[in-house]
């Protein structure tokens, strides 16, 4: 009863506050915001805004983004009787400590419930929303909100409120909510973006992602087409853990903060203060002071307000930093050092140079900036509201300080404690790279990010911060509305703003590389971030005029007095901001949308559709086909310019004549001066949609040539919002042919090519990729013609450029230095330039010679890139035929991602692969290695044999490149490296994913391309021998290598391994690649009795099955009769599987049997197709620890090891 | 230097009129202002103290405005609040320190035999390093005070300052304000009459936002003499008295009523002359026997 009582109250009096109803309708506008920016992924991955799985990823994603409230609601629930000072009266009541928690706490839980339902309700009525496509809204469902609602949302916000209520509770402090709160945000995204997403660890993440949204996105992921508009979050033993530890922990700090609670006057009895017990504080009554005012003089002039300043500044950080900002900075400091040398990781976990750019470069991880912006708006919310939190306002605001210095202050003390925050920084970037054993600290580096750049951008947001403070001046109101502001920010472009002055604190971003460091990068940031002085500039203004002193506090009041009075100044310094916002925002928006030609996503869409409709009707008219390039380039790197002038030869391979030449020209660069060497005019220009058109006065008679001449400019004029393009850069120019070449025909590739675009466009339907049997695809050979090349590169005289061919002389002239290379070969029409200052080392292998140019400071991987490209060259040649150049260059360059690419006779390292460092690598196993022995191996597979650009064109490119790569670290480091290799790849099975596919032989994906392509083609090898599978591969190329339609597809390739595999092992070729297959093997059981003379029998019990999964996800089980591998191992180092006692093929049935074998020594461990060759989804039950029988207690054995199995399984599970 | 009032009005946004056209001329010295709870004192003070604004009238400091001027009203202002907290986690001495650089004493020297003489004056010197989060009620008033006196405001604002002091800090304090007062305007709201007629030179009487009596504390309880009679009676004459008399005040003694009544004459009914107190000034003026309230009874009459 008078649980009901306090409970009626509280929510009656939370009800009544404003606020209350303004946290529904900001959640209201959340919900609707979120399923707006799913609108995107919705349609590219064909499935419904209101499927369930969408609705329970923004529930979790909304009952993360509910903690700002919780906190709020929670804390002031735990304190206001603290705050209000009317603890007394309550603690005197005759009320028990249960009653009153439990009132106050259940209080708190309807609120935050009541402003939770704005989040289903949002749900159900976004269909209404005009801007929300309609369309993309299937039947309405009300079980999917419940089932979010109930097993999502609910349990997230009873833990929150429990959480945040108990800390609040025994902190007595309504910011230790907020705190805490923060804490959970980031333990969530941490669990997600790191554990599940970076490291794999997706189980763990399931568990402590307090959320719910790594369960929600594994459950994506897993999901099938068939399954997605319809399948509800199924309540399964990870939903019901997750859920479990999560309320348990709830539960705990509850009866914590229920057993800690008194009802008592709080005398400030903390740990810390009965270490430092003082002697009890009273004055003596014996006044000896002679009364007596001393006189004093005080000044007040300029001087003084700079005094004023920095004392009001110190000592209002010394404040927060003492009371809490001490606990953030080690917060942050802790999860520095956990998190950074996790995300410096390279591909597959390789560790990488730690080197400050790199580290910099994480520091502006969203993660992380998002930790300094929310200190920073707690911080701010502190400052604003000192005075009043401790009832000083009325002494203070007397006090003769001027407005516009106690402003000041605060913006300066923000300032010292994002200088604090910034070193934090600095020290765990200092202590990882010591720790990671990379003392090349570039101190200079980090100071210009972490003081110039970042703190910049921290110091824009301060200002905003204070403003919203003053404005809105309620405090947690005053963190919610900032926060929203920060993440509308970040996720300005996914709610379809794409004008970056329109958001605030919007900048072109930048970049670092050891190359050019910030290269162009820079001065668009400054640009931009100038341009949000001016705006910061008003909002000082408008937070000077908002000021809030003395007992006047409305919002109408202050605003009558910030109208009632102008002052010269304020007019000055609004005229100053508004000058700044008018004339660099005129001069971005001229450089972003006027100079560049900035298209929105829509326009750009119309744009190819229109280009489409225009001109795909040429797509099929007979153009000649390119046989020769040749180049001159001229590099201007100080200048960011470039100049191309080329000769293209055509000659016409149909059977027709022809009269008209349709060109493509690139939309980077300007493309002029075509010309044809003989009698041709021009009927078309298109600018806009690229496209030429040419007649010819004498047409092209079959088999005859024509040559074409042209110019092109690369001159970028302005920036974008992305910043400058950055392909001649001061050091470490890169870019493709492709991208500024001009290009004969109509370009298919120019198309929309996701279905329902194509749909909103009213274009006809068109698969994605073409399919496998389209032969008139197999004909066409545009972009991948065989060319005769030539080039003249000219660059800066310390730099060398670099493109395929043979170099045939350098020369230095009017200061530059000219490269001419000379294809030794026709090539595949594809090639880059490269110009940088380079260090060289050369090798060679049989005549052909191997040069590597790098970045001086990155040698570390330099012999072992030449080892891999020996060894390369030695496998390849000897197993699938000859290299066709005298020479192979492998070239750094500043670029994106963390890869490699190959290039006729020509490597392409990005700087991040060159990074990696895998001598560090403890898991045994050398990636760069294998990585450049896979780009070697593209030499054969790709630029001989090249693909049809239909299905299944990846699993002969990629999927031989890495089977071949695989052989060669075999054949240099031997077949326990490549185990080690192998089991690291194989962990991408590990991250979830839909059963549902398409059979190897249709491949297009990442997935089947480099992982289950090479696993397929690696199971041959083992089951065929190395031998049988090159020579087919042999044979393939032999046949299939001249570069002339028709090009071969992965049936060519079935073809021939099927050739090689005797009718025995047909059935597994055609698993493999031609049917979607998974196999299920499981050891169960095995034991071993000794038999004597040092003999084992060991018998394994077994289960298997097989089954096929269509690409809609059903799963047809299939009679299984398998060669299976059956495995024995002896005891090996540290629990690890050691010597190899028996490895055979024995024929398995579906279902569970025993197998018996006998080895000649101590088994540890044996199991069933130990080394994974079949595609299985449970690797880990494969092998097993094999339990000794000793014939005295057999059974006994058992049943000691069931609880332990048990514990291991609890442990697992939980952490 | 004088302040002076002139008409000044404010009207809270809820209806509540806490002053009306008020009119003050404070001299320097002590002044005293009397008046019930919810009578204005607190608003009037605030005005005073620069945290916030009459809708209407002026006000004058000397030659400053201090509606208008409040930058620099306050760089003479001392400000006691009727209640305020403090900073939990800073020592009285630094943060004293701090509000002496706040008001302007930048020299050092200068600040720190400032901060350690108020420190003395407040009896805090013992416990001037320990925080202030620790500090008993008194101590933190004793604390306001220093606050108030730092920098010896030509203008000191104290709201109801003697609330949480003993008898000994009482005295001190008083003593401490008249020392002050002696070249500064120093305002005491309070409604204990006897801080008043110990202290004030000057004083005035607030009712419902109106200045009911602005005299000097002596000349008033002169002005009163001969008027004021007193009887001691029983519980059950109480209500006879309140019909036929003006009652100034009641007051229990030994379980028997002391009724003092204002009259021109003698009432008779065996009351006796008494001599005139400030207490039966405050009481008669609001009462309506005395001041403001009394003249605008008689123009009500007269009209």
């Amino acid at each position: 009863m008078k649980l009901w009582e306090i409970f009626r109250f509280e929510l009656g009096s939370q009800l009544r506050r404003v606020s209350t109803w303004l946290y529904f309708l900001i959640f209201l506008g959340i919900t609707f915001a979120m399923v707006a920016s799913f609108t995107d992924n919705v349609r590219s991955g064909d499935y419904l805004l209101n499927a369930p799985v969408v609705t329970a990823a923004i529930t979790s994603i909304a009952s993360l983004l509910v903690l700002l409230v919780v906190a709020a609601v929670a804390g002031d629930a735990a304190t206001h009787d603290l705050q209000d000072r009317i603890e007394p009266l309550l603690y005197t009541s005759p009320i028990s400590k249960f009653t009153y928690l439990g009132g106050r706490f259940l209080g708190a839980l309807a609120i935050t419930t009541l402003v939770l339902l704005a989040l289903p309700l949002g749900l159900m009525l976004a269909v209404f929303i005009p801007g929300i496509d309609a369309s993309l809204f299937g039947p309405f469902r009300l079980v999917p909100y419940l089932s979010a609602f109930f097993l999502i949302a609910l349990p997230n916000l009873f833990v929150a409120t429990a959480i945040l209520f108990s800390v609040a509770l025994l902190s007595r402090h309504a910011l230790t909510s907020f705190l805490v709160g923060g804490v959970l945000f980031i333990m969530a995204m941490v669990s997600k973006e790191v554990l599940a997403d970076h490291m794999g660890l997706w189980s763990l993440s399931k568990q402590l992602d307090l959320s719910g949204f790594t369960l929600v996105s594994h459950f994506h992921k897993t999901l099938t087409p068939l399954q997605v508009n319809t399948e509800l979050v199924p309540v399964d033993g990870w939903l019901v853990w997750n859920r479990v530890l999560w309320v348990l922990v709830a539960l705990g700090m509850l009866t914590l903060a229920h057993y800690r609670f008194r009802f008592a006057h709080y005398a400030g009895v903390s740990w810390w203060s009965r270490l430092t017990r003082r002697r009890q504080l009273v004055t003596s009554n014996d006044w000896t002071a002679p009364i007596s005012l001393q006189p004093v003089h005080k000044t007040f002039n300029v001087n003084t307000q700079l005094y004023q300043l920095s004392a009001l500044t110190f000592q209002s950080f010394r404040e927060n930093l003492l009371g809490w900002g001490w606990m953030c900075l080690v917060f942050l400091a802790g999860m520095l050092l956990m998190l950074v040398p996790e995300w410096l990781e390279g591909s597959l976990g390789v560790p990488t140079l730690a080197t400050t750019g790199r580290i910099v470069q994480t520091y502006d991880l969203l993660l992380f900036r998002l930790t300094v912006v929310a200190v920073l708006v707690v911080y701010m919310g502190q400052l604003v509201w000192r005075e009043r939190d401790a009832r000083m306002q009325d002494i203070a605001d007397a006090a003769p300080v001027a407005d516009g210095v106690s402003l000041l202050a605060k913006l300066l003390s923000a300032l010292l404690m994002l200088l604090a925050v910034q070193t934090v920084f600095l020290l765990a970037g200092l202590a990882i790279q010591l720790g990671l054993g990379h003392p090349d600290v570039e101190l200079g580096l980090y100071l210009r990010v972490l003081f110039g750049l970042q703190l910049a951008d921290y110091l824009l947001f301060a200002v905003l911060a204070l403003a919203v403070h003053l404005l809105v001046n309620q405090k947690y109101m005053g963190h919610i509305l900032f926060f929203l502001t920060f993440l509308f920010s970040v996720f300005a472009a996914e709610l379809g703003v794409g004008q970056k002055l329109l958001v605030y604190n919007a900048d072109s971003g930048w970049s670092y590389s050891d190359f050019s460091g910030f290269g162009l990068s820079l001065a668009p940031w400054f640009w931009f971030k100038l341009y949000w002085v001016g705006w910061a500039v008003l909002l000082a203004l408008v937070a000077r005029l908002f000021w809030v002193r003395g007992h006047e506090t409305g919002i109408a009041w202050r605003l009558r007095q910030a109208v009632a009075r102008p002052k010269v100044s304020y007019l000055l310094l609004a005229a100053g901001g508004g000058i700044l916002i008018f004339t660099l925002g005129a001069f971005v928006f001229y450089n972003t949308n006027v100079l560049q030609e900035n298209l929105s996503k829509q326009e750009l869409a119309e744009r190819r559709a229109t280009y489409e409709r225009l001109y795909s009707q040429y797509g099929n008219t007979p153009q000649p086909q390119l046989t020769a390039t040749k180049l001159h380039v001229e590099l201007y790197p100080d200048q960011s310019e470039a100049l191309v002038r080329g000769v293209y030869v055509l000659q016409n391979k149909s059977k027709v004549a022809i009269d008209t030449i349709h060109l493509s020209t690139a939309s980077e660069v300007e493309t002029r001066q075509v010309t044809f060497n003989r009698n041709a005019k021009a009927a078309l220009e298109d600018r806009e949609h690229r496209h030429a058109i040419y007649t010819l006065g004498q047409p092209l008679q079959p088999g005859d040539s024509l040559q074409l001449t042209f110019e092109v400019q690369y001159k970028p004029k302005g920036f974008t919002g992305q910043g400058m393009p950055q392909a001649v850069a001061d050091n470490g120019t890169f870019f493709m042919n492709q991208e500024w070449l001009p290009a004969i025909g109509y370009q298919p590739s120019r198309e929309l090519a996701e279905a329902g675009e194509r749909k909103a466009h009213n274009l006809p339907p068109k698969p994605t990729v073409a399919p496998l049997y389209d032969e008139a695809a197999r004909l066409n050979t545009a972009r991948v013609e065989r060319i005769r090349f030539e080039a003249v590169v000219g660059t800066a005289a310390d730099q060398a450029a670099i493109t395929t061919g043979e170099l045939r002389r350098t020369w230095t002239e009017k200061g530059r230095r000219y490269f001419h290379y000379v294809a030794d070969a026709p090539i595949r029409n594809l090639f880059a330039f490269f110009s940088a200052r380079y260090a060289v080392r050369e090798a060679s292998w049989q005549g052909v010679q191997i040069q590597v140019l790098y970045h001086p400071k990155h040698a570390h991987n330099v012999d072992q890139l030449i080892q891999s490209t020996q060894a390369s060259l030695d496998y390849y040649t000897r197993n699938f035929g000859p290299y066709p150049h005298r020479q192979v260059r492998l070239v750094e360059y500043p670029g994106a991602g963390n890869g490699a690419s190959a290039y006729p006779a020509t490597i392409a390292l990005t700087e991040n692969f060159s990074m990696m460092n895998p001598k560090e690598d403890k898991r045994g196993f050398d990636l760069s290695f294998a990585v450049a022995a896979h780009e070697m191996a593209h030499q054969w597979w790709a630029h001989q044999l090249v693909p049809a650009a239909v299905e299944g064109a990846a699993l002969l490119s990629e999927s031989l490149a890495w089977y071949s790569a695989l052989g060669v670290v075999e054949a240099a480091h031997g077949p326990e490296h490549l185990q080690h290799l192998l089991w690291i790849m194989r962990e991408s099975y590990l991250t979830p994913r839909s059963k549902a596919d398409v059979p190897l032989l249709l491949a297009t994906d990442a997935f089947q391309a480099y992982r289950k392509g090479p696993f397929a083609m690696y199971a041959l090898k083992e089951y065929l021998g190395e031998g049988r599978v090159n020579s087919a591969l042999q044979n393939l190329l032999a046949k299939h290598g001249t570069g002339e339609p028709p090009l071969p597809t992965s049936l060519d390739l079935y073809r021939e391994l099927s050739m090689v595999t005797p009718d025995s092992l047909q059935y597994l070729l055609s698993d493999l690649f031609e049917k979607n297959t998974f196999w299920d093997l499981q050891a169960k059981a095995v034991e071993a009795e000794e038999v004597g003379n040092g003999q084992w029998r060991v018998a394994l019990d077994v289960r298997a099955q097989k089954a096929e999964v269509d690409t809609e996800g059903v799963e047809t089980p299939v009679p299984l009769d398998d060669m299976v591998e059956v495995g024995v191992y002896g005891a090996g180092k540290d629990g690890s599987a050691g010597e190899l006692l028996y490895l055979e093929l024995h024929r398995i049935r579906a279902g569970e049997q025993r197998i018996y074998v006998t080895v000649p020594g101590k088994p540890t461990q044996a199991g069933i197709d130990p080394r994974n060759l079949l595609i299985d989804l449970d690797m880990m039950d494969n092998v097993r620890e094999v339990i000794l029988k000793k014939p005295a207690a057999p059974a006994q054995a058992l049943h000691i090891r069931q609880p332990e199995q048990l514990l291991h399984f609890m442990l697992d599970v939980m952490f | 230097m004088e302040l002076t009032i002139r008409n000044i009005s404010k009207t809270y946004p809820n209806g509540v009129q806490a002053l009306k056209n008020a009119s003050l001329t404070i001299p320097p010295g002590m002044y005293g202002l009397l008046g019930p709870n919810g009578a204005g004192k607190s608003t009037l003070m605030r005005i005073l103290a620069t945290l916030q604004e009459p809708d209407e009238g002026q006000i004058h400091f000397g030659s400053l405005d201090v509606v208008r001027q409040k930058d620099k009203v306050r760089e003479t202002l001392g400000y006691l609040p009727q209640e305020f907290g403090v900073y939990r986690n800073v020592s009285a001495e630094r943060l004293l320190d701090h509000f002496a650089i706040l008001k302007g004493i930048t020299n050092r020297a200068a600040r720190t035999e400032a901060v350690q003489g108020l420190l003395r004056q407040t009896n805090l010197w013992e416990v001037r390093q320990q925080k202030l989060g620790g500090y008993s009620g008194g101590m933190r008033q004793r604390f306001g005070v220093a606050l108030a006196l730092l920098g010896n405001p030509k203008l000191l604002i104290v709201d109801e300052p003697t609330a949480g002091l003993d008898p000994s800090e009482r005295v001190r304090f008083l003593n401490l304000l008249c020392e002050l007062g002696e070249n500064a305007v120093v305002i005491l709201s309070t409604h204990i009459v006897e801080d008043v007629s110990e202290l004030c030179t000057h004083m005035a009487i607030i009712d419902k936002g109106e200045i009911l009596l602005e005299a000097e504390p002596l000349l008033a309880t002169e002005a009163l003499q001969g008027r004021v009679w007193r009887k001691i009676i029983d519980k059950d004459q109480l209500p006879l008295m309140q019909r036929e008399l003006a009652v100034i005040s009641t007051r229990l003694q030994a379980g028997k009523f002391v009724v003092r009544v204002y009259s021109e004459r003698a009432p008779g009914m065996g009351f006796e002359g008494t001599e005139a107190n400030l207490e039966d000034v405050y009481f008669s003026t609001m009462a309506g026997h005395f001041g403001q309230r009394r003249a605008q009874a008689a123009k009500e009459v007269a009209l």
